[in-house]
């Protein structure tokens, strides 16, 4: 048996240290360059306090790498229990911010719980699926471990942090392709209905197309008609009611948040004005982009919250196609080697843990990234290890550690199996 | 349906690549999206994030100078400081102490900051406009405890010395919104003060100078933050080319002071060159007076006023010319053959035709052109409009039509507008045969023109064209092209040089026939002439200056005549013409004689010696209201 220093992935700790460099320069050109003066004194604060957070998501990775990997399946539900206790002590006690009541302060700390919930809920989950009877497909585990997303996704939501609460509900699809439960071609089905819901709101013309070409694949692929019958009917009625719903009962300043990012323009003076200024930053970056603390968008305060949910317009602005690239590969390289890696692992729990680290990672970064370049509706949500803001980037690394944590230490897991 | 995978294992693998393959279609999907922004649209959002926060400022130049021709400073400009505030940066609480030391009422600073606040907080704006050098130097003084004043300099025209030019240099205001529709792309814009008549305006393109500009970067709440590249894109403005006039500043004070109370126009050129020395038209004002706004009683005065003071009567008057166009017809007479000079035609103390049109000063007899002249014999002229004259050269004999007066007085510069940068000009009045079947539809005869032989009836100059008239006659027979600049100068480099100018053209007289017409009009003053108040006798060191001229008393038959004189000078050597017109005062050799030879004095000895004739020329006032 190898020691589980041996087994760490070094691979996926660089991309992280990578990222979270990438972050701190862009945070720290959009606090420290020309726009300073323009900036609250709080917010001029965000790259020291970046730079403290990144020291104790250090020490907390550390700490996690050196406990077992028992400790850690054992924490689950405690880490649950107290994850959601943390949600409701927002609640009642939280700070307003933004509008959402997410913000918990311990002392001269503030958390953002829902941050740190991810991580709780993600480890439950974990347990509850990568228990054998999960594993044949047994639907009372499977609804187990829906109601377990549920219940923080809703407290979330009660504290008007939709965009986040999102993030927890696409946890159960990832949950479900990975745990093997979901036979492949009904995992399609339920994306095909969520590519469908993006096109109605792009193109309605697309998502027609789209429901037809998914048909033919559907039967090519299975040649099983009744599943093509599924894709044509179910996700056309997906396809029909999201059409209905955003553009025909529902009013257009109540849908304008959602599909503003479509067409920014015509919401110019309102939901667009974000979206036209993030793309005229990013568009305007070219190929090398403008210069560390040159970029006149970042500068000019023409974006607001650059150094938190707008943080990649910097990095696109000054460091151009080349810089929103490197980062974009970062992310793809450490998801799909974390996948990797908890294939490698061979069970169950580390498996299904990764497959939740990696939807939520996947899930930020193409609703974080999308938005700033019109491709998603804007969602308050932050780009991991790169956006400022401490609860995300310690909760983030938190998940990293065990994830790996677990991976290397995947002999010990025969003993359970 | 068989199963995709067969083992727990293998299923792992199949979803970790399906995974991967989607993870990979994400990131094709962005970067994609990515390439298609910043590579291939790019100059897009260039254009418009730039739009978004580079600012160009026009910098104004300096306007250029204006010297009279012997270097005399005549127009420049002066700083006017205004105060701006920026709300932002500003603290309410300085208000009292902003007010108080710009000596202003607190309320009004108040109001006014009210409304740049209620605009925008972000942008510097004016709070106080063009104040006094004393306010400006308090406040500067005080600056350092104020924070978000500043100061902005602008530009406006100062004027020097007594003469005042005014209708000659014209005015400079602030551009009104047809004038900013066609010169925008000129670089022009609101708020510019660009020339609207006269020299101003004529030179407009080089006065102005290039206009500077500035690139600056300007945040979300429309801010100036910093100059944009450091300001290596800016460009510096560049001052406006300075003129130097033709004009004598010393003539035209003068003429200008024997002009109070009257009406009336005066020009002064150079026979040879066609500068102008003198441009006077009363009533004037002083151009200053478009300094700082209007206030209601310049607004009333400069377009409410029946004497019309924006009018120049020295380029735009059309009035009749009176005996000073006997010159004129004696010249084209003897070119045309019509007369020699010794031929004498008889005087009976008037001409018939239809009725008497009498000739003043009774009955001359046998007279020959030069005395015609001389005592302004009405009836030799009306027999050179009106009879045929039959001699060696004209067997057949010649008559005076309409069309060949016509013709020649348009040779001498009549009833057209002369080239290049005389402003404001009016071609006056040269009838044809179709002005007069347009007049007199009912039918007209030689009656209705013979009246033009001697300057009267239906016809119309101004000054200038007097002056530019008796030049040729003075010159020789070079109808010269007039100009008011001599010179232009780059401040910069301090290059000067003279504009290109169309050459004279012969008015198609030879010089031996203009030779007796101006041994004429030297009798009219040296010798027992109409005109003995023009002569300039000999004072001190300065020897006698001869002058040649001619009178004219334009009969009105809406009030009293118009005083008319054209003269050169000296007589033996000619250097300069004046044309004058005074209207509603009487003869032409009581007041326009005496103020053209004053001209002529000061302009060739550099002073005046009468000073009882420049009493007796103030005396004297137009009839009516002034």
């Amino acid at each position: 048996m190898r020691p589980w220093y041996k087994n760490l992935d070094w691979t996926s700790l660089l991309l992280w240290a990578a990222l979270v460099c990438v972050g701190l320069t862009a945070i720290y050109s959009a606090t420290h360059g020309p726009a300073r003066e323009f900036l609250l004194e709080s917010v001029q604060q965000n790259f020291n306090r970046q730079l403290q957070w990144v020291g104790i998501s250090a020490v907390v990775m550390l700490t996690i790498l050196l406990l077992p990997a028992r400790f850690v399946v054992k924490l689950a539900p405690a880490a649950y229990v107290f994850c959601l206790g943390l949600l409701i002590a927002a609640l009642v006690f939280g700070r307003e911010v933004n509008g959402a009541k997410s913000w918990l302060y311990i002392g001269p700390v503030g958390l953002q719980v829902a941050e740190i919930a991810k991580v709780g809920t993600v480890l439950a989950v974990t347990a509850l699926l990568s228990r054998k009877g999960a594993r044949l497909g047994n639907l009372p585990y499977l609804a187990g471990a829906v109601v377990l997303i549920a219940v923080p996704a809703v407290l979330v939501v009660m504290q008007n942090d939709t965009g986040t609460a999102l993030v927890f509900l696409a946890l159960i699809p990832v949950m479900m392709f990975w745990s093997g439960a979901v036979s492949l071609p009904w995992m399609a089905l339920a994306g095909a209905a969520a590519v469908s819901v993006y096109l109605v709101i792009v193109n309605p013309i697309y998502a027609a197309l789209f429901v037809a070409l998914a048909t033919v694949g559907m039967l090519v692929w299975t040649r099983s008609r009744a599943m093509a019958a599924l894709m044509f009917v179910g996700v056309g009625l997906v396809a029909t009611v999201a059409w209905f719903g955003l553009f025909k009962v529902l009013e257009p300043h109540q849908i304008a948040r959602l599909v503003a990012f479509d067409n920014p323009q015509a919401y110019r003076e309102t939901a667009g004005f974000h979206v036209i200024q993030s793309m005229l930053a990013i568009g305007s970056g070219g190929l090398f982009g403008k210069g560390f603390t040159n970029g006149t968008q970042t500068q000019l305060a023409y974006i607001p919250e650059n150094s938190t949910d707008f943080i990649f317009c910097v990095i696109g602005e000054e460091f151009g196609f080349v810089g929103t690239m490197v980062v974009l590969l970062l992310f793809a390289f450490l998801i799909v080697r974390l996948a990797s890696l908890g294939v490698q692992a061979g069970f169950a729990l580390p498996r299904l843990f990764i497959a939740g680290v990696t939807g939520i990672f996947l899930v930020h970064v193409i609703i974080n990234i999308g938005m700033t370049i019109g491709l998603m509706p804007v969602i308050g949500i932050p780009l991991p290890f790169v956006s400022y803001g401490g609860s995300a980037i310690l909760a983030n690394t938190a998940m990293l550690a065990i994830a790996l944590n677990l991976h290397a230490r995947r002999d010990e897991f025969a003993v359970y199996e | 349906m068989p199963t995709l995978a067969t083992t727990a294992r293998d299923d792992a693998r199949l979803r970790f690549r399906v995974f991967s393959a989607l993870v990979l279609g994400v990131v094709l999907f962005l970067g994609a999206r990515l390439a298609q922004m910043q590579i291939v649209e790019r100059e897009k959002y260039v254009t418009e994030a730039e739009g978004n926060a580079i600012e160009t400022k026009i910098v104004r130049p300096a306007r250029g100078y204006i010297f009279d021709r012997n270097g005399i400073l005549m127009v420049d400009n002066e700083t006017t400081v205004s105060v701006t505030v920026t709300p932002r940066y500003f603290d309410e609480a300085d208000l009292p102490l902003v007010a108080e030391l710009a000596g202003r009422a607190a309320e009004d600073v108040r109001a006014k900051y009210d409304q740049i606040v209620d605009r925008s907080p972000y942008q510097e704006a004016v709070l106080l406009e063009n104040v006094p050098f004393w306010t400006f130097a308090r406040l500067q003084e005080n600056q350092y405890r104020l924070r978000g004043i500043n100061f902005r300099e602008d530009q406006q025209r100062r004027y020097h010395g007594s003469a005042r030019l005014t209708h000659a240099l014209g005015y400079v205001n602030e551009i009104n919104a047809d004038q900013l529709d066609e010169m925008r792309e000129q670089g022009y814009r609101l708020g510019d003060r660009v020339g609207k008549t006269g020299i101003e305006l004529e030179y407009e393109a080089v006065l102005r100078g290039r206009v500077g500009r500035q690139f600056v970067l300007k945040n979300v709440h429309g801010m100036e933050v910093e100059s944009y590249e450091g300001g290596a894109q800016d460009v510096a403005p560049q001052s406006g080319t300075a003129l130097t006039l033709t004009v004598d500043s010393k003539v035209q004070a003068l003429a200008e002071s024997l002009f109070v109370n009257k009406r009336g126009g005066a020009v002064m050129m150079d026979v040879k060159t066609g500068g102008i020395i003198a441009m006077v038209s009363a009533p004037d004002y002083r151009l200053s007076i478009y300094e700082d706004g209007f206030t209601q009683a310049e607004v009333d005065f400069l377009y409410r006023n029946p004497e019309k003071p924006d009018f120049n009567r020295a380029t735009m008057a059309a009035l009749p010319p009176g005996s000073t166009w006997k010159p004129f017809m004696a010249a084209v007479a003897l070119q045309e053959g019509m007369i020699t000079p010794e031929t004498t035609l008889y005087c009976g103390g008037g001409y018939v035709l239809g009725r008497l049109f009498r000739c003043h000063g009774g009955v001359h007899g046998d007279i020959a052109v030069r005395d015609a002249i001389r005592v302004s014999c009405n009836t030799f002229f009306f027999r050179l409009m009106n009879d045929t004259f039959v001699n060696e050269r004209h067997p057949e004999g010649i008559r005076m039509d309409l069309d060949r007066w016509g013709g020649w007085a348009h040779r001498f510069g009549f009833g057209q507008l002369a080239p290049i940068d005389i402003p404001n000009q009016g071609p006056g009045l040269i009838p044809d045969s179709s002005y007069y079947d347009r007049v007199y539809p009912a039918g007209w005869g030689p009656g209705y023109t013979v009246n033009l032989g001697i300057g009267q009836g239906n016809m119309g100059v101004s000054p200038f064209q007097l002056a530019r008239y008796t030049a040729a006659i003075a010159n020789g027979g070079s109808l010269v092209t007039p100009n008011l600049v001599m010179a232009q100068t780059d401040p910069a480099t301090g290059v000067t040089r003279e504009p290109a100018r169309p050459r004279a053209r012969p008015v198609g007289v030879e010089p031996r026939n203009l030779a007796v017409v101006r041994e004429g009009m030297m009798d009219v003053v040296e010798g027992a002439g109409t005109a003995r108040r023009a002569r300039i006798p000999e004072f001190g060191d300065f020897p006698k200056i001869l002058v040649a001229g001619k009178t004219g008393t334009a009969e009105n038959p809406r009030g009293k005549d118009h005083s008319v004189f054209i003269a050169y000078a000296p007589a033996d050597d000619p250097q300069v013409a004046v044309g004058v017109i005074v209207e509603n005062i009487g003869y032409g050799g009581t007041t326009a004689a005496p103020i053209s030879s004053l001209m002529i004095e000061q302009y060739l000895r550099g002073t005046t010696t009468r000073p009882d004739v420049i009493q007796f020329v103030r005396g004297q006032r137009s009839v009516g209201r002034i």
